[in-house]
């Protein structure tokens, strides 16, 4: 974002939150497009869906902006991912509706995950085979069940440690620790079934000898 | 490879286990080769999941005022401002009940005393109707007391009961009054014992307080009006309906935990008063015979509503006190209620 300019970030963060706080819409907008694409992916790793996701990511951010008295200091990428998670996770409850339909537009969501990848991101075949490989871990992530999906999304993909997943979801960190060792297996097993797509470095190397346990 | 296993491997790649544990671990995997696959393979599956580019956003989500109705239109009973005057309010209520309240119990204690000096001598050299019932009463007050002298008191109380009943009943009290009665006898109570204690202490034959008390406990209370249908002088009557007046604030100041607590005893078993009242009981039932004269002038004291009108003032400041510390109440359950429903509202 070429609007930080050549301020502290983490100063400019904390003095954007102020301004939000005392009902600068602008200063909170400022957050909005630093953070939008984050928030973006992980409700369409948690939803699978590009609509539903836009949807959850915008409902997000207005309950943040509502909510922004409770924000505390602290991580303030970890306070609105757990807004996210949790807009999704209600998403999720209220409508049960599973993912059958969304596997029909993975071709299309390939593609969106190109012009995203880092720039040294070389031919157009290896990009091609990372969207594709990216794609089938989705899929995989969105074999999982609600809650391991989530604590995996905001452990693995976002990064966050087993305590920060642990008050974001509201459970204790050792069913963290377990869920996500079992969403990691899950999620391995579930990659072995695409093996081809790997890249050679990432190819899980226990399956040529023995398929799984 | 169990679910133990599986998430010693989890933590394990985290680097989330603890010295010991590592170390354990990393035994364990020079010893077990599929141990290390699996770990190789969950590592590379973490490594595949954090690869994971960012998702470009389909569109912007930056908010305009359009999406934000409920801030605006946040009714006033929900708004932090109209929560903040409640609790303030009911704050002041509560200060200002309480003061009130504490007025109410203090204004006609300062009487209190002089009263109750001056009514103590004037009790035991007056002859009154009773002294005829138990001649040396007043002025013996270590006498064995008789049968008679026993019930009297005990009776006498539960007249006074009857009578600040409905008194509290006439002036319209928001508690129980039941309850305002109970105090009110209480307070009667503790004055006899303070009022007696001194002559009690001074007459000959203190002893003879034990069988005063064995000759209490045999005694049942009975409605003994008969035997004080004697008439009483004006200034007896008149000494006796201020000592009634006075008594009646002294009862709030003595409303403690621990009275009320041996008043709902005394309730349950009126022969205990009598028990309660036992070494300095003499004088004390001398003033009480005098209050019974009062009251039993007619045979239904209990029915009757004695004109105190003194009383009202301060009655009337705790009534108000009370009134208000009920509003305070009020305002801060309309708070506490604001504040909820704010919360809801904003989820």
């Amino acid at each position: 974002m070429s609007m930080a300019g050549t301020v502290n970030p983490q100063d400019d963060e904390q003095n954007l939150i102020n301004k939000a706080k005392h009902g600068s819409l602008d200063a909170f907008n400022t957050l909005v497009l630093r953070y939008q694409d984050r928030a973006y992916t992980v409700a369409y790793r948690i939803m699978n869906d590009e609509a539903s996701a836009a949807d959850m990511a915008q409902d997000a951010f207005i309950t943040a902006y509502r909510r922004l008295e409770t924000y505390r200091g602290g991580s303030f990428r970890a306070w609105l991912l757990r807004i996210v998670t949790n807009t999704c996770y209600d998403e999720l409850r209220r409508y049960k509706r599973r993912p059958a339909t969304s596997l029909e537009d993975l071709p299309g969501a390939e593609m969106d995950d190109g012009p995203v990848l880092p720039d040294d991101a070389p031919t157009p075949e290896q990009s091609a085979q990372q969207s594709e490989l990216n794609a089938a871990i989705q899929d995989c992530i969105q074999s999982l069940a609600d809650g391991q999906r989530i604590i995996l999304v905001l452990s693995d993909i976002e990064g966050l440690s087993y305590q920060e997943v642990a008050s974001t979801v509201g459970i204790k960190v050792g069913t963290v620790k377990s869920r996500l060792s079992r969403a990691r297996v899950s999620v391995r097993d579930c990659l072995q079934a695409v093996q081809e797509l790997l890249p050679s470095i990432y190819r899980l190397n226990n399956t040529d000898s023995q398929p799984a346990d | 490879m169990n679910d133990r296993d599986h998430e010693l491997i989890s933590a394990y790649i985290d680097n989330a286990l603890n010295a010991a544990e590592r170390d354990a671990f990393q035994r364990r995997l020079a010893d077990e080769p599929d141990l290390q696959r699996e770990v190789d393979s969950l590592r590379q599956t973490v490594a595949l999941l954090r690869q994971l580019p960012d998702r470009k956003a389909p569109r912007n989500f930056t908010l305009d005022r359009s999406m934000l109705p409920e801030r605006k239109t946040l009714p006033f009973a929900l708004t932090t401002t109209f929560s903040a005057l409640s609790a303030a309010a009911a704050a002041l209520l509560f200060f200002f009940g309480a003061y009130f309240l504490s007025q109410g119990n203090l204004v006609p204690s300062p009487a209190q005393p002089i009263m109750i000096q001056q009514q103590a001598p004037a009790v035991a050299e007056l002859p009154t109707a009773t002294t005829t019932a138990a001649p040396t009463r007043a002025a013996m007050p270590a006498m064995p007391a008789t049968q008679p002298p026993t019930q009297e008191p005990s009776e006498q109380v539960e007249a006074l009961e009857a009578e600040v009943d409905d008194e509290a009943a006439a002036s319209g009290l928001a508690q129980p009054p039941a309850d305002e009665a109970q105090e009110e006898g209480d307070g009667m109570l503790f004055l006899y014992q303070e009022d007696a204690a001194e002559p009690a202490e001074d007459a000959p034959g203190g002893t003879g307080a034990a069988s005063d008390t064995a000759a209490i406990q045999m005694s049942t209370p009975t409605f003994a009006a008969e035997t004080t249908a004697t008439p009483v002088d004006d200034n007896l009557n008149a000494q006796a309906t201020g000592l009634a007046f006075d008594a009646v604030p002294i009862i709030t100041d003595a409303a403690l935990p621990a009275t009320v607590q041996a008043n709902l005893m005394q309730r349950a078993a009126p022969t205990e008063i009598a028990l309660q009242i036992e070494p300095p009981a003499a004088s004390a039932i001398a003033e009480a015979d005098q209050f019974r004269d009062m009251d039993t002038m007619d045979d239904t004291a209990v029915t009757e509503a004695p004109p105190v009108p003194e009383a009202v003032p301060a009655e009337s400041i705790s009534i108000f006190g009370v009134g208000l510390l009920v509003l305070g109440v009020l305002l801060t359950v309309i708070a506490v209620g604001s504040t909820i429903a704010r919360r809801r509202h904003c989820l």
